[in-house]
């Protein structure tokens, strides 16, 4: 008789069927806590990839929204209220008219202390002829009188004489007389005229200065004004790039975030495949197997599942099955 | 008036994926879960295009095809087969069924939309 040690266990010893059905019969119990459990990952996945979705939903709204802001104020800031000047340049061009008119008022009163400078020097003339008058008229009324002595000294003969002596010595009185009135005037004009013109002459001054002081202050305000509208315009167009490579990112992760579709098909035809092994050995353990039915073809029944060429690329690496018949990768749109 | 797009998948998320390329590119979507479920959806309505998945419980990408050829709205209506299958085989038993165009997964939102600007303007 052969002892345990000198003949090997075989399938035939009803021991080892026992022990076989028995593990079989503990393994198949397994069978629907791994189908669970891979069915519960799948939905995890898909509800982590429907959440991750609407959070896509929300920054391409957002992103739209600032692209499209970012458009407004770069069409905005290029231009164009009115005739093609945009809002900076028009403003430049009042302030700069009112800072011309400034100086073409300075410029106006610089010309009329010109013209009252000229007034001045026509004054002083004017007096300068009154004293020569004045003179004039002393000289006359000295030929007067001496014309009087002379015409006394003609006695008789010399009484119409004296007569126009003396109406000479009269006007000449009378002419100094205007003479000095208009003498006095005139100084009294030409000292108002010389207030004046050495107020205006300051007014002047003032007004030039400080034309080309405002001149400055503005040029330097709009020149401010100026480089603050090309960085804003800048930033909005780098706020609207920023919205196109943000779209062109969320594009990608569409893409990425189909591997969930991928995972579920792989995952479902798992839970399948051992769903129909847990039925096929399941039907030994409780005896209800047909002895006469055909062999079943395990691999031919999960191929027939595969719906990917990464699956049938999976199968034949592991198991060194046929290669699948997949169309090259790169053509993955056709047109009928 | 924008126009209307059918999208038909078993994966919610995959339907979310589309809706959203689409709906960001000013289409309106009605969504079915399987083949079935969007003809009654359908119903009497007229849709530009229709994107449809292949393997769908109830009734699968095919069955739908033939179901939209035999219906006067849509006997002309682009359908587009978006799935992982590859296969020629799979391919040919589309064109027969009446499926105008073959996408495989995954669909590149941009490569999407410029293939519905061809159908749509």
């Amino acid at each position: 008789m052969q002892t345990l040690a000198e003949s090997p266990p075989t399938l035939a010893d009803p021991d080892r069927i026992a022990a076989l059905q028995s593990d079989l019969a503990a393994c198949l119990t397994l069978f629907p806590v791994l189908r669970a459990q891979l069915g519960h990952s799948a939905a995890e996945v898909e509800q982590s990839v429907l959440e991750a979705c609407c959070g896509l939903q929300t920054i391409a709204t957002h992103a739209k929204q600032s692209v499209a802001e970012a458009r407004q104020t770069i069409d905005q800031s290029a231009g164009q209220a009115g005739a093609g000047q945009n809002g900076t340049q028009a403003l430049l061009e009042a302030v700069r008219a009112i800072v011309d008119r400034e100086e073409a008022s300075s410029r106006s009163t610089l010309a009329t202390v010109d013209v009252m400078g000229n007034l001045e020097n026509e004054m002083k003339g004017v007096v300068k002829n009154l004293s020569e008058v004045d003179h004039i008229a002393k000289t006359l009324r000295l030929l007067g009188l001496n014309a009087t002595i002379e015409a006394s000294r003609a006695g008789v003969h010399g009484r119409t004489f004296a007569v126009v002596a003396a109406e000479t010595t009269t006007l000449a009185v009378q002419a100094a007389k205007i003479a000095k009135s208009i003498q006095r005037t005139v100084a009294s004009l030409g000292q108002c005229i010389s207030s004046s013109l050495t107020q205006l002459r300051k007014t002047a001054a003032d007004l030039a200065a400080g034309s080309q002081a405002n001149r400055l202050q503005v040029e330097d305000a709009l020149t401010n004004v100026g480089n603050s509208q090309q960085r804003l315009q800048q930033a909005a167009e780098r706020a609207h790039h920023a919205g196109e490579s943000l779209a062109a990112d969320v594009a990608n992760t569409v893409v990425t975030l189909q591997f969930q579709d991928r995972v579920n098909q792989q995952v479902t035809h798992v839970v399948e495949a051992l769903a129909d092994i847990e039925a096929g050995l399941g039907a030994y353990i409780h005896d209800t197997a047909d002895a006469d039915r055909p062999q079943r073809n395990w691999t031919q029944q999960l191929v027939s599942r595969y719906t990917m060429k990464a699956e049938r690329d999976i199968h034949s690496a592991t198991v060194g099955g046929p290669a699948g018949k997949d169309a090259q990768l790169g053509g993955n749109v056709e047109f009928f | 008036m924008p126009h209307t797009i059918l999208i038909v998948d078993d994966s919610p998320s995959l339907r979310q994926l589309v809706s959203f390329t689409l709906k960001g590119a000013g289409f309106e979507v009605i969504e079915g879960s399987n083949g079935q479920d969007a003809l009654q959806r359908i119903k009497g309505q007229r849709v530009q295009v229709i994107i449809t998945d292949l393997n769908m419980p109830v009734m699968d990408g095919f069955a739908l095809t033939r179901q939209l050829r035999g219906d006067p709205l849509h006997k002309f209506t682009p359908i587009l087969m978006l799935t992982t299958e590859s296969q020629d085989g799979k391919k040919q038993e589309g064109k027969a069924a009446g499926v105008t165009g073959w996408i495989v997964k995954p669909f590149n939102p941009q490569q999407l939309l410029a293939i519905l600007g061809k159908y749509v303007r």
